[in-house]
């Protein structure tokens, strides 16, 4: 925290001198001077610019940018422009570099001169804003915020948001395509996927893939397909080590989907794709992020679980290149030869030579000694605490949120009873753990995740007390409603007293609404389980489905079809109450 | 009808054998030995190849003649030809007494002589009698649908000798010798599941072939006709002359009959001649050919191996010491009551069809009564339907217990006592194998054997375990093992005379731990020694169509056409993986269309391995529905959207060899309308067995608690195929054949191979070609 006010600070400073003075040459020595320091930056996003003689990354911990001159291979300055960064993009003139601040809920507009870069506008978007893409014209920013569930189109003439649009699911990646005329949107979580038009705003289709952590997503070279990375859950494997030792269980993967087929709404997504298998027996790529297809039929994908860079050709041979820790975002040069690797938590990036298959690391700055809860965030991406590196604690909890999937795990105390994969938002204050409420502290449910799901190696005491120190530091989902500011009071007051009324407080009582105690609400398991522990319902308008298998598909649906604890009917209006309430909870 | 028939032959034995047993008894006199009536055939043959001991040859003649001569004069109707082809086959086992590796017990080996020297001499009479034989011939065509002894005898005898030797020996063993399950568990080197599922197969086929054959018997009848109906009273003058003839033969002395030496002679010299055949015996050392399953097709599991199980130390403490010092100990019933109690318990809970507790009991009284050979209580049942407690049922089980003297060893009566119980569950109640068995039983469902990978099996000149196969991938042929080599030692310890069971058990160990063999190819001079470490052996589940090389497979179904073929050859845990790397191949290879052959595989057993392959296959769709014995829960299993092979056709094989678990597989891509099926139905039924954990925790027991149903409406089970295209048995043993040994990662590359006919596939690549044609 210390390291982080001193950033802030400097921040200020910076931007105090730059304001009253103009002065150039001393925001670039402040810049210059900020790259030195030694404090945490975490790169999650890469763009470039002047035919890649300039690269920048997008710093979620220190909400700077730092600056790498690609032919020196250093860092020369690392700009603060924000609170949280999440994406950046250059406009096609090259004129402006516009990033997202995930925090701060706005669009940073950045004029360029060079490596140097000076805020020029901030515009406000839809709550957490977690990707940027902008039209080839220039002209328009397309904005995916995460939980407010929604797309902002900023006009970069107007600087003005001209458009926000509501989506069913929480996305993340975005990407262009038709030349701009339509922009393909994917869920965070889970499968989902929706084709918006860029002209009217109207949201086409949204269908659904066979997957989830969907975090990767380009066009083939040809322009025919679109190329997703992503992970697949199966529920009818268990988390088995055998299970997992055959790929049964985890899967990652890289689906081709056919352009014609993604455009037509009425079209089964899946017609005419290709699934690509990662890794293999004895060898997982736990996690693939970001994945680009080169030229030649060969994708590079990037494993955040595994530290790693898989080049594959087509069916043939796969080569794994070792790059920093928990790589994610990955640009291919202008000239095709080489990749550049953002190393999320090693606050550097990889440049790869696809020619020589070689690799060469450029540190962003000096870095400070981590603490336990920053070595939990390591370990939780890290796909070497499971048997083969298949997955990671992130492949489920992504994010620390969950990929709404039911998994067969021994969380439960049984295999054979798959169960839903709970939010890990607030699970510091949501004891006792697992359905059923077996875990009296998160240590043992830490380390039997790693032990009996993962099927790692024995994890040491430091190993979980770090990734509880992490997990605590995750707050609750914030509400649906509340992302959208689209709370109603009254609304809210009357929901609230539904939720009195039918006694739901009893099971799911305030601050954290769950309790320490299992209750049978009429629902069962495959081994005929009745006991379960509620869940939180902080952040209950983030989850879905619900219930331990996932049988409710909407928060609507726990109530009108499977009248959950409900003592008399509910009336339409108290049941759009209950959820409002729900869904500022 | 056939009750009759064997009561009629039963009849005539004990004329016959009374009159025998005199002359016996007083050859037994003479040599001084009476016990030589409950002595082993191994132990007979010995006495007189090494004492020349009449008495106990003479006692083999007694107690195999009539079986033999049974054969003898269906085959030979003529008395003389009969007559002389059973001394024949006395004499063989006469001059072949002093050699090495008889097993246990020698029945079996007679009837097969006795039938093979038949054969012939009925061949070489086939032209004097042709008129005969067509008589005959046509007679029995006419009375094939009601058959006489003789014709069901004379069927038989043909369709016992076309059983694989796998699955006839078992039953020669304990249908024709009478030995007892453990017995000839222990001849085979097999495990007891093992060798019941052999019974099981064997009399399930011979009942099938026989009903092909217009024979129509019930499991139970067909048991009764082989251990009846093939045996013919002997006559005492055959009997005595057999005996001189073959003290003389024995010893190099032509007897009186130089005809009969002639043809023990000719046969001897083929004997030699032939090249010892290794199948019969074949032991997986990774036991992948051994073992059934967890959840599916665990029909035959073994149930005396409660029995063996028991500790003698157990076995003496549940014997109460006895107050008098009187030496009739009192056999203390209770945890045996205690324990059966839990598992009537558990089925009447868990099955889904669960038979009343009476019957339950009533049944293992019966079968526990018929082992001490004792008549059932008349009051039983009636004392049955009173039991209420594990009390009343403890007493009721010590009054039926027979007193401990002359009756079988206790576990021997629990052993019955359960087996009985089990036959009148349906599906019957099977006991969970040793804990080790169980471990191994895992390891292969999971595919991570731990082991040398080596296949083994008995040489008989050797006397030692010789390797058929170092398994692909195995530690033992990276080290440089070779087919063939005959295992010396195993850490030290020699291999001679030592039952394959027992090296396999030598063998086999913990991961990472070593193993040495001292291996010798059969003519060479020098023995090698080898230091393997016991490792992971991963076996291949999915295969191509002919084998190119140890690595690569060629998968054109047919040369020129982008349509591929792959063989499922089992399905486990790591077929799913196999066939994702088969579709990236086949992919890259620019093949269109895939024909899958899951005929002559085998599986896990476990449901949840069908799942897997079926939900891999399928894009979406319910793949089945199970059923408990809640009829209200109905649970259906959806198939994910990951789709192998998607937008091919897929042509599925399918035969009577599938089992449950590939069954469910075939349904399900049927079903879903995502394969066209070709060949023939299947036999498997529509339960599903689980294993149910006793509350010790230690303990469990199998049986049926469900069953599947399809999703397709108003298909049901057997599975059948869209396109029936059958095979005759010929056709189909030698496609087998050919399939298995294109397996084998060693065989030897046979450019002009001939591979066998495949009607079936035929039809499966025209209709793969036509759905390539279409838009």
């Amino acid at each position: 925290m210390a390291e982080r006010r001193f950033s802030y600070c400097i921040l200020s400073v910076a931007a105090s001198v730059l304001c009253a003075a103009g002065l150039a040459c001393q925001a670039r020595e402040s810049a210059a001077a900020l790259a030195r320091t030694p404090h945490l930056r975490r790169p999650v996003a890469l763009a470039a610019a002047d035919g890649g003689r300039w690269l920048f990354t997008a710093n979620r911990r220190s909400g700077a940018i730092s600056v790498i001159d690609t032919v020196a291979r250093r860092t020369v300055a690392e700009i603060p422009v924000g609170k949280k960064l999440a994406d950046l993009a250059v406009t096609p003139d090259g004129r402006r570099v516009v990033v997202v601040d995930e925090e701060a809920n706005e669009l940073i507009v950045l004029a360029r001169d060079g490596g140097e870069l000076r805020p020029e506008r901030r515009v406000k978007v839809a709550t957490a804003p977690v990707s940027v893409r902008i039209s080839p014209d220039g002209k328009q920013a397309f904005v995916a915020s995460l939980w407010s569930r929604r797309l902002t189109f900023v006009g970069l003439e107007t600087l003005r948001a001209t458009r926000t649009i509501d989506l069913s699911f929480a996305p993340r990646k975005q990407i262009l395509i038709s030349g701009g005329a339509k922009l393909v949107v994917t869920d965070s979580f889970g499968g989902r996927l929706a084709v918006v038009d860029t002209a009217t705003g109207n949201v086409e289709s949204v269908r659904s893939l066979p997957a989830h952590n969907i975090r990767g997503l380009a066009l083939s070279p040809e322009g025919g397909r679109l190329v997703v990375s992503h992970q697949a859950l199966n529920p009818l494997a268990r988390a088995t080590r055998d299970d997992i030792h055959w790929g049964n269980v985890i899967t990652n993967h890289v689906r081709l989907l056919s352009l014609a087929v993604l455009l037509d709404s009425k079209a089964d997504l899946l017609r005419d794709s290709e699934l690509v298998h990662l890794g293999d027996v004895g060898r997982g790529a736990g996690d693939p992020a970001e994945v680009i297809a080169a030229a030649d039929g060969a994708f590079v994908v990037v494993l955040s679980g595994t530290d790693e860079v898989l080049v594959k050709r087509g069916t043939g041979s796969a080569e794994y290149l070792a790059v920093g820790r928990a790589p994610t975002a990955a640009l291919l040069t202008g000239d095709k030869t080489s990749v550049y690797v953002a190393n999320t938590l090693a606050d550097s990036v990889s440049v790869i030579d696809l020619q020589t298959k070689t690799a060469q690391e450029i540190v962003l700055g000096p870095q400070p000694e981590i603490t336990a809860a920053e070595r939990g965030e390591q370990l939780f991406h890290d796909a070497r605490l499971a048997h083969d590196r298949w997955m990671s604690c992130q492949s489920c909890h992504t994010d620390g949120h969950t990929t709404g999937q039911v998994a067969d795990t021994l969380a439960d105390g049984s295999l054979g009873t798959p169960k839903r994969i709970l939010s890990l938002h607030g699970v510091g204050d949501t004891g006792p753990w697992a359905w059923n409420g077996g875990m009296p502290n998160l240590e043992t449910q830490v380390r039997k995740s790693i032990e009996t799901t993962m099927h790692g190696a024995k994890a040491t005491e430091q190993q979980v007390n770090d990734l509880v120190a992490f997990l605590k530091t995750i707050p609750p989902a914030p509400a649906l409603a509340r992302a959208r500011g689209s709370v109603d009071e009254a609304s809210v007051q009357r929901g609230q007293a539904v939720f009195t009324f039918h006694a739901c407080a009893n099971c799911h009582a305030a601050p954290a609404y769950t309790s320490n105690k299992t209750y049978d609400v009429g629902l069962t398991d495959e081994m005929g389980r009745k006991d379960f522990n509620p869940p939180s319902l902080r952040g209950v308008s983030q989850g879905g489905p619900y219930f331990h298998d996932g049988r409710a598909v909407t928060l609507g649906d726990v109530f009108s079809r499977h009248r959950h604890q409900i003592k008399a009917e509910l009336s339409k209006s108290d049941l759009d109450d209950l959820l409002h309430f729900l869904a500022v909870l | 009808m056939i009750i009759q028939i064997v009561a009629a032959f039963a009849e005539k034995g004990v004329m016959a054998t009374a009159s025998l047993r005199s002359v016996v008894h007083h050859l037994r006199r003479l040599a001084g030995d009476p016990s030589l009536a409950g002595a082993g055939d191994r132990e007979l043959l010995e006495r007189f190849a090494e004492r020349q001991d009449e008495a106990a040859f003479a006692t083999l003649v007694e107690r195999y003649g009539p079986l033999v001569w049974g054969v003898c004069r269906r085959i030979l109707r003529q008395t003389q030809d009969a007559e002389d082809t059973f001394q024949a086959t006395f004499l063989v086992l006469a001059r072949k007494a002093g050699s090495v590796g008889w097993r246990e017990s020698v029945g079996g080996w007679l009837y097969e002589v006795a039938y093979r020297l038949a054969s012939e001499a009925r061949g070489k009479a086939a032209r004097r009698r042709f008129h005969e034989d067509r008589a005959r011939l046509a007679a029995r065509a006419t009375t094939r649908s009601n058959p006489s002894a003789q014709e069901l005898s004379d069927v038989l005898d043909e369709e016992l000798q076309r059983l694989p030797a796998k699955i006839r020996s078992p039953m020669f063993l304990c249908y024709l010798e009478g030995r007892t399950t453990d017995q000839a568990a222990r001849q085979l080197g097999c495990s007891l599941r093992t060798l019941h599922r052999r019974l099981a197969d064997g009399r399930e086929l011979l009942r099938l072939r026989l009903t092909r054959r217009g024979v129509a018997l019930s499991s139970a009848l067909l048991v009764l006709a082989l251990q009846q109906d093939l045996w013919a009273a002997l006559p005492p003058a055959l009997f005595t002359a057999t005996l001189s003839e073959a003290a003389a033969f024995a010893a190099g002395v032509t007897g009186a009959s130089a005809r009969v030496a002639l043809i023990a002679q000719g046969f001897l010299k083929g004997m030699l001649m032939t090249k010892i055949k290794l199948a019969a015996l074949l032991v997986f050392v990774l036991g992948a050919l051994t073992t059934g399953g967890i959840f599916l097709d665990r029909t035959a599991q073994a149930r005396p191996q409660y029995a063996s199980q028991a500790q003698p130390e157990a076995a003496v403490a549940r014997t109460a010491a006895p107050a008098d010092g009187a030496p009739k100990p009192v056999l203390d019933v209770g945890p045996f009551a205690r324990q059966v109690w839990t598992i009537m318990d558990t089925v009447s809970k868990q099955h889904i069809d669960p038979c009343p507790r009476t019957e339950m009991i009533v049944a293992g009284v019966r079968g526990l009564r018929r082992a001490a050979k004792l008549s059932i209580p008349p009051d039983l049942e009636r004392r049955a339907a009173a039991v209420q407690t594990v009390e009343d049922f403890a007493a009721l089980l010590r009054h039926a217990w027979p007193a401990a003297d002359n009756s079988p060893p206790p576990d021997k009566l629990e052993a019955a006592f359960l087996e009985g119980l089990s036959a009148r569950v349906a599906g019957e109640v099977h006991l969970l194998g040793s804990k080790d068995e169980l471990k191994i039983q895992e390891q292969i469902s999971n595919n991570r054997y731990v082991g040398t990978g080596i296949q083994i099996a008995h040489n008989k000149e050797a006397d030692r375990a010789q390797i058929i196969v170092p398994i692909r991938r195995g530690t033992a042929r990276r080290a440089g093992i070779k087919m063939n080599d005959i295992i010396e030692q195993v850490d030290g310890k020699d291999t001679k005379g030592q039952s394959i069971k027992t090296i396999v058990d030598w063998i086999r160990g913990e991961e990472g731990t070593s193993v040495t063999l001292v291996v010798r190819q059969p003519d060479a001079k020098e023995a090698r020694t080898y230091t393997l470490k016991r490792e992971v052996v991963p076996f291949d589940t999915v295969h191509g169509h002919s084998r190119l090389n140890e690595n690569d497979w060629d998968y054109h179904a047919v040369a020129g056409q982008p349509i591929a073929y792959a063989r499922i050859g089992t399905i486990n845990i790591s077929t799913l993986h196999e066939l994702r790397q088969l579709e990236q191949k086949l992919k890259s290879e620019g093949y269109r269309a895939l024909v899958l052959d899951v005929r002559f595989g085998s599986s896990s057993g476990e449901l949840r391995h069908a799942a897997l392959v079926a939900d891999g296959l399928l894009d979406g769709g319910v793949m089945w529905a199970y059923r408990g014995r809640d009829e209200q829960s109905r649970v259906e299993s959806r198939a994910d959207r990951e789709c192998l092979f998607r937008d091919w056709p897929i042509a599925l094989l399918t035969n009577d060899t599938m089992d449950r678990v590939t069954s469910l597989v075939a349904a399900a891509l049927q079903d879903n309308g995502r394969a066209v099926l070709v060949g023939e139905p299947s036999k498997a039924d529509c339960f599903i067995n689980s294993v149910v954990m006793l509350p010790d925790g230690k303990s469990g027991i199998i049986f049926r608690t469900g069953r599947v149903e399809r999703a397709a409406k108003g298909r049901d089970w057997p599975v059948t195929p869209d396109h029936l295209v059958p095979l005759d048995e010929k056709q189909k043993k030698a496609l087998a054949d050919w399939l298995r040994a294109e397996e084998i990662a060693d065989k030897a590359p046979e450019p002009n191979a001939k591979i066998p006919a495949d009607p079936q596939l035929d039809k499966a690549i025209a209709v793969m070609r036509e759905a390539l044609q279409q838009p």
